[in-house]
């Protein structure tokens, strides 16, 4: 990506505003709001059930408001939009499915060019290019399950390349991935907020959270704290988003 | 032989009986792939123990003809799949299991309705299909049919695609991920009820699923198993008519017999998802 344009990208805000979402008479998130700002890494920390998935669900639209707004670039979300992609963990994606490396990146393109329009070579090109940038371009020919946990995380970052998103809304990318794969992992995610994306994480391994992420964002049902990393990591937002320790 | 089959072409029946294989069987075939994919064999057999049930409404309300047999089989898996789908999404159960309380219900019902019209005997075909007396005019709906499931499928194959594969990836790119499950089952519906008069309701399930399952035995990419599965499906639904006519014997039968053993070949043969491919994999433990 050229300068001019991280530096474009580094203008767009993320924003929620006051979001509630209620599964039946449960509620998941109570009055969240913050505003996040491309070029960041920002990491969603909380126990199981503090509402970490369901935020991200929420502003990616898979799950149907119960009351506030996302904005985006300064407009309210009414659909979805290729520029924000979310990407499941990966316990929740079906890897035996017969697919390969290349077939998945190739997903994302279709909410650039719908159902019906033929693969153009800028299409090609993209794939490829997202290939390249997250390692996995000698991968291509190969089934989706027949890759180690590190190699199935960035097929997933270079599908959402490959869709042009701008924000990226990862579910839990370090679980179960060996020494090595983590730090590949973050060191690309790095770069992706080098050249200008969003990447929001949620994360549980508490220790590195300040080495990776730039902002935290601690949750709780509702929100706790906002800001960068190393100061909302305190023992007391701490023990106000997991409970006091037992 | 090249007599024997100048021989059966000379009869119009078989010329019909061929000309329906080569619908029904790349119809089954390529939707089959579909069913494979979404792991809906399952869902997608418990379905066709509705057409039985179906037929016989049909032949309560309007006499047994091939008018009302179609109509009531369709109509009675329309109902009870997406009756069995609105269910679950309304409530705790899930829909194989709702599935089968409706279709056990539908049968239960379709058994007395029959001993009420005394006709146990005539539908024999519907349950066994008879390929061989297909009329001008089933051939003109097997086509039409096939037409619009085909159509159908080859247009949103993309969307329905990346909704098989993920449904937070297709909600998350706007699709509906409701509208294309209905959908789904309304085309599976409608194949099986297009495959009555070759495999009858009892056999529907096996063209279905067994040409696109041993696809599925040999290649990682969608196209190859819908369209792989629509050419075996050709293949071995014409064969089919042609053994029968040489052996005398019941088509639908040899259909879902000749299907079974093209499983079992790929099952054997395959190098990677068939049974090779799982003896290596037992010797040669892979890394974690």
């Amino acid at each position: 990506m050229n300068g001019a344009r991280i530096e474009e990208h580094r203008h767009h805000a993320l924003r929620a505003d006051g979001l509630h979402v209620h599964y039946g008479s449960i509620c998941a998130l109570h009055d969240v709001s913050f505003e996040l700002t491309c070029g960041t890494a920002v990491a969603l920390i909380g126990g199981n059930g503090a509402g970490k998935s369901t935020l991200m669900k929420r502003m990616v639209g898979l799950i149907p408001p119960s009351a506030g707004q996302v904005i985006w670039r300064g407009v309210p979300m009414a659909q979805s939009t290729h520029e924000i992609a979310y990407l499941p963990q990966r316990s929740d994606v079906d890897w035996s499915f017969p697919l390969t490396v290349r077939g998945l990146v190739e997903l994302g393109r279709y909410p650039l060019i719908g159902p019906w329009k033929p693969f153009a070579a800028a299409d090609l090109e993209a794939v490829e290019r997202a290939m390249a940038r997250m390692q996995i371009g000698a991968l291509a020919g190969r089934q989706i399950g027949q890759l180690s946990g590190g190699q199935q995380q960035r097929v997933m970052i270079a599908r959402a390349l490959a869709q042009d998103a701008h924000v990226l809304l990862l579910d839990e990318p370090f679980a179960g991935l060996d020494q090595p794969s983590q730090e590949l992992l973050v060191c690309l995610l790095r770069e992706l907020v080098g050249s200008g994306h969003l990447v929001v994480a949620s994360h549980h391994d508490l220790k590195t959270v300040s080495d990776i992420f730039d902002q935290a964002i601690l949750l709780n049902g509702a929100m706790i704290a906002h800001g960068p990393s190393r100061e909302v990591m305190t023992p007391d937002n701490l023990v106000r988003a997991f409970g006091a320790p037992s | 032989m090249i007599d024997a089959l100048q021989d059966m072409l000379s009869y119009q029946f078989n010329q019909r009986a061929l000309l329906a294989a080569v619908m029904i069987g790349f119809l089954n075939g390529y939707t089959g792939g579909y069913v494979v994919l979404r792991r809906g064999a399952l869902f997608a057999g418990a379905l066709s123990h509705t057409l039985f049930p179906g037929i016989a409404v049909g032949a309560l309300i309007a006499g047994l003809n091939p008018y009302s047999a179609l109509i009531g089989a369709f109509v009675m898996a329309l109902v009870v799949g997406l009756g069995s789908q609105g269910v679950a999404a309304h409530s705790r159960v899930d829909r194989e299991a709702v599935m089968a309380i409706l279709y056990t219900a539908a049968t239960a019902g379709g058994l007395l309705v029959l001993e009420r019209l005394g006709t146990y005997v005539r539908v024999e075909d519907y349950l066994f299909g008879n390929i061989l007396r297909v009329s001008n005019w089933d051939l003109w709906f097997v086509y039409l049919a096939g037409f619009i499931v085909l159509s159908t499928l080859i247009l949103f194959q993309r969307p329905l695609l990346i909704f098989i594969f993920s449904n937070n990836l297709a909600a998350s790119y706007g699709l509906s991920v409701r509208l294309m499950d209905y959908l789904l089952a309304a085309l599976v519906v409608i194949t099986m009820v297009t495959s009555l008069q070759a495999v009858g309701a009892l056999l529907a399930i096996g063209l279905l699923v067994a040409p696109a399952a041993t696809m599925y035995l040999f290649s990682d990419r969608p196209a190859v198993i819908l369209w792989g599965g629509g050419i075996a499906g050709v293949v071995i639904s014409v064969g089919a008519v042609v053994i029968t006519n040489i052996a005398d014997l019941q088509t639908g039968a040899v259909m879902v017999i000749l299907l079974a053993a093209f499983f079992l070949v790929g099952f054997l043969a395959s190098p990677r998802y068939g049974l090779p491919g799982s003896l290596r994999a037992r010797r040669k433990p892979v890394d974690s």
